[in-house]
C-alpha cells in the first residue's frame, strides 16, 4: 500500500535513496574524445585569425578602386559649370521613374497581386498548423487502429492512431513497422506497453485471451502494470471486447479476479497536451473524471507539470457550457488571449475531445472569432474525430 | 595535460556527471556538456588562484557550462515552438528523456520524486543536488553557487515544499485511480 504522507523528513529520505547514474565510458576515450574537441576548437580558432588575410587582401583592393572613382567624380562634378542642368538632368531622369513606380503600384494589376499573396499567406497559415485531430471522413476508418504508448516519463498512456497495412494482423506486426518508422523520441514516447504481446488486431468477441510470459517481469511493479491495464483499455476501446482473460503470467493473473480484467469506457475526462519531444499529443487525463463537461473544462486551465501534461484553456477563460439535446453542446468561452494561433487550435481540439468522451456528438463553439484554422465555428463541429492521428511513411 | 585530466577525473568525475545529470536529465546532454567542463578547466587550470578550494571551482565551472547548456536550449525551444506562452511559468526546466535504467529499477516512490524533480527551477533543483546527492554542507553548497548560506537555507526549504506538493499530488492521481479499479 503505497504512503499517503510526503511529509519534509520523506522527502529527504527519498532524495538521499535516488541512485548514481553510471557514466558507462571510459577514461581513455573520454580523454581523446576531449583531447580531439579541443583540437577542433584550436584550428577553428587559427581559422577565424587566417581567414582576416584573404578577406583583407581581396577588400583593399576594392576599397582602393572606390576612394579612386570618387575622387574622379567630384572632379568632373566641380567642373560642371552650371547647377541647374544638373539639377533639370536629375528631375527628367530619377523623378520619372519615381512617378512611373507609384503609378504602377497603383496600377490593378499590382493590386490583385497583393490581394493573392494575401490569401497564400492565409492558405499558408492555415496549412502550418499543427493538427491533432483527424476527421474519420479522411481516413479508411476500417483500418485505423489505437495503439497506447508510454510517455517517456512512464507515468500516462497516450493513444495514437495510425492505418493499419492489410498484411498487418497482430500488434506486434503492426510495432515492429511503427519502431522501424516512428520517430518515438520525436513525442516523447517510449514504444508501447503491449509490445511483444502476441494480440490480434482485429477482434468480434467480448471476450480476449491473452498470454503473457512468465518472463515478463517489468509488470511487476504497480506502475508498469496500471500502464499496462491502461495500454489494454484504451486498445479495446472501440471493439466489442468486455472482458480481457490473463494467461501465463501467475503474478499478473493474481491482480485481478480470476485473470479476468474487465475493459474500461473511457468518460468523462478532460483532454489536455502532453508536451516532452518535439511534437505535442492529446492526452485523456485519466485520472481525473468529472460528472460535466464544464467542470472539465474548467479544469483543463490546469497544469499538471510532474506529468508534462499541460493546460489547453487559458487560466482566465470564463466558460459557460449549455446542453442543446443529449448528443449536442454548445460551449461559449471569452478571454482576450484567442487569436487565430496554434495554441487556438489545441484548444478547440482538446475541447472537441472532451465532448466526445462526454458522450457528445456535436460541439457549437462560440470563443469570439469565427475560424481557427481549419475550423469554421460558425457551424457545429462533428466530434468524432481521430485523436493523435500519425501518418508513417508510405502512406 | 593527460596527467592534470586523469587527476580531476579520479576526484571529480563521478560527483560531477551526477551533478550534469540530475541537472539535465539526458545522459547524451551530460556527456557533451562534461566534455566542455573538461576543457575548460583544463585551458584555464594554469589560472586558478586557489581562493577557492578546487572542487568549489570545478563545480562552478560545471554550473557555468550547465546554465550555457539551459539558455542554448531556450532558445532553441524559443524558436520551435512558443506554444506555452499563455502564461510563463518561471525558469523551471521540463526534462523530455528516458528514465534512466538505474532508476526504472527502484521503487514507485523514487521514480516519483526523480520526475518530482522537474517541478524545481533550476536554482531549486541544483540545491537539492549538492545537498542531497552529494551531501555537501550548506557552506559547501553556498560557496559552489556563490550565495549566502541563508539563500541556500531558503531555496532548499523552498524545493523541499515543491517536491512535498509534487509527491502528494502523484499519490492522489494514483489513489484516484485504484478507488474507481476497485469499484
Amino acid at each position: 500500500m503505497r504512503k499517503q504522507t510526503n511529509d519534509k523528513s520523506q522527502v529527504e529520505k527519498y532524495l538521499t535513496q535516488l541512485p548514481t547514474i553510471k557514466d558507462k565510458r571510459s577514461k581513455s576515450g573520454i580523454y581523446h574524445r576531449m583531447e580531439h574537441q579541443l583540437q577542433q576548437k584550436n584550428k577553428s580558432s587559427l581559422w577565424k585569425k587566417k581567414r582576416w588575410i584573404p578577406i583583407v587582401a581581396v577588400l583593399s583592393p576594392i576599397v582602393i578602386l572606390f576612394i579612386i572613382v570618387q575622387t574622379v567624380n567630384l572632379q568632373q562634378l566641380d567642373s560642371n559649370s552650371s547647377g541647374e542642368v544638373t539639377s533639370e538632368a536629375y528631375d527628367s531622369g530619377e523623378g520619372i521613374e519615381i512617378e512611373e513606380s507609384i503609378d504602377l503600384f497603383e496600377s490593378n494589376e499590382i493590386r490583385e497581386n497583393l490581394i493573392e499573396d494575401d490569401e497564400v499567406a492565409d492558405l499558408r497559415e492555415v496549412t502550418d498548423f499543427n493538427y491533432l485531430l483527424m476527421d474519420m471522413t479522411e481516413l479508411d476508418t476500417t483500418s485505423i487502429v489505437t495503439i497506447p504508448f508510454v510517455t517517456h516519463q512512464q507515468q500516462t498512456v497516450i493513444p495514437i492512431h495510425i492505418l493499419a497495412r492489410a498484411d498487418e494482423q497482430t500488434i506486434t506486426q503492426l510495432l515492429d513497422r511503427l519502431n522501424k518508422d516512428m520517430k518515438f523520441d520525436e513525442y516523447g514516447v517510449n514504444p508501447s506497453p503491449l509490445q511483444g504481446i502476441s494480440i490480434p488486431l482485429t477482434n468480434n468477441d467480448t471476450k480476449v485471451n491473452i498470454h503473457l510470459t512468465e518472463d515478463s517481469k517489468s509488470m511487476y511493479t504497480s506502475t508498469n502494470l496500471y500502464l499496462f491495464e491502461q495500454a489494454l483499455h484504451y486498445f479495446y476501446q472501440h471493439s466489442n471486447v468486455e472482458y480481457v482473460q490473463i494467461e501465463g503470467n501467475q503474478f499478473v493473473k493474481d491482480q485481478y479476479n480470476h485473470g479476468t480484467l474487465p475493459i474500461r469506457q473511457i468518460t468523462n475526462h478532460p483532454v489536455k497536451v502532453y508536451r516532452s519531444g518535439l511534437n505535442s499529443l492529446l492526452v485523456p487525463v485519466l485520472h481525473e473524471s468529472f460528472t460535466t463537461i464544464n467542470e472539465a473544462l474548467e479544469e483543463m486551465k490546469e497544469d499538471e507539470e510532474s506529468f508534462h501534461i499541460y493546460h489547453t484553456i487559458p487560466k482566465q477563460a470564463t466558460i459557460d457550457t449549455n446542453e442543446i439535446s443529449n448528443q449536442h453542446v454548445k460551449i461559449e468561452l471569452f478571454t482576450e488571449d484567442i487569436t487565430n494561433n496554434q495554441q487556438t487550435v489545441w484548444m478547440i481540439e482538446s475541447i472537441i475531445a472532451t465532448a466526445a468522451l462526454f458522450g457528445y456528438d456535436l460541439v457549437t463553439l462560440d470563443i469570439g472569432i469565427d475560424f481557427v484554422g481549419k475550423y469554421d465555428l460558425t457551424k457545429p463541429i462533428h466530434t468524432k474525430k481521430v485523436l493523435n492521428y500519425i501518418p508513417l511513411a508510405n502512406e | 595535460m593527460e596527467t592534470m585530466f586523469e587527476k580531476i577525473y579520479h576526484q571529480y568525475h563521478e560527483d560531477i556527471y551526477q551533478y550534469i545529470f540530475y541537472m539535465v536529465k539526458d545522459k547524451q546532454e551530460t556527456e557533451d556538456i562534461i566534455q566542455e567542463v573538461y576543457i575548460r578547466v583544463l585551458r584555464s587550470y594554469h589560472s586558478f588562484n586557489h581562493e577557492s578550494s578546487e572542487k568549489t571551482w570545478i563545480f562552478s565551472i560545471a554550473r557555468h557550462v550547465t546554465y550555457d547548456y539551459f539558455r542554448k536550449l531556450k532558445r532553441k525551444r524559443n524558436r520551435i515552438v512558443e506554444f506555452f506562452n499563455w502564461s510563463e511559468k518561471g525558469n523551471h526546466i521540463r526534462a523530455s528523456n528516458k528514465t534512466p535504467e538505474e532508476v526504472v529499477v527502484l521503487s514507485d516512490e523514487i521514480i516519483q520524486m526523480y520526475h518530482c524533480l522537474d517541478t524545481c527551477t533550476a536554482n531549486q533543483r541544483e540545491v537539492i543536488i549538492l545537498r542531497y546527492l552529494q551531501q555537501l554542507s550548506i557552506k559547501e553548497t553556498a560557496d559552489i553557487l556563490g550565495w549566502t548560506e541563508s539563500n541556500v537555507k531558503t531555496t532548499q526549504h523552498r524545493a523541499l515544499k515543491a517536491l512535498e506538493k509534487c509527491m502528494q499530488l502523484q499519490d492522489e492521481g494514483r489513489s484516484g485511480h485504484n478507488e474507481k479499479t476497485n469499484e
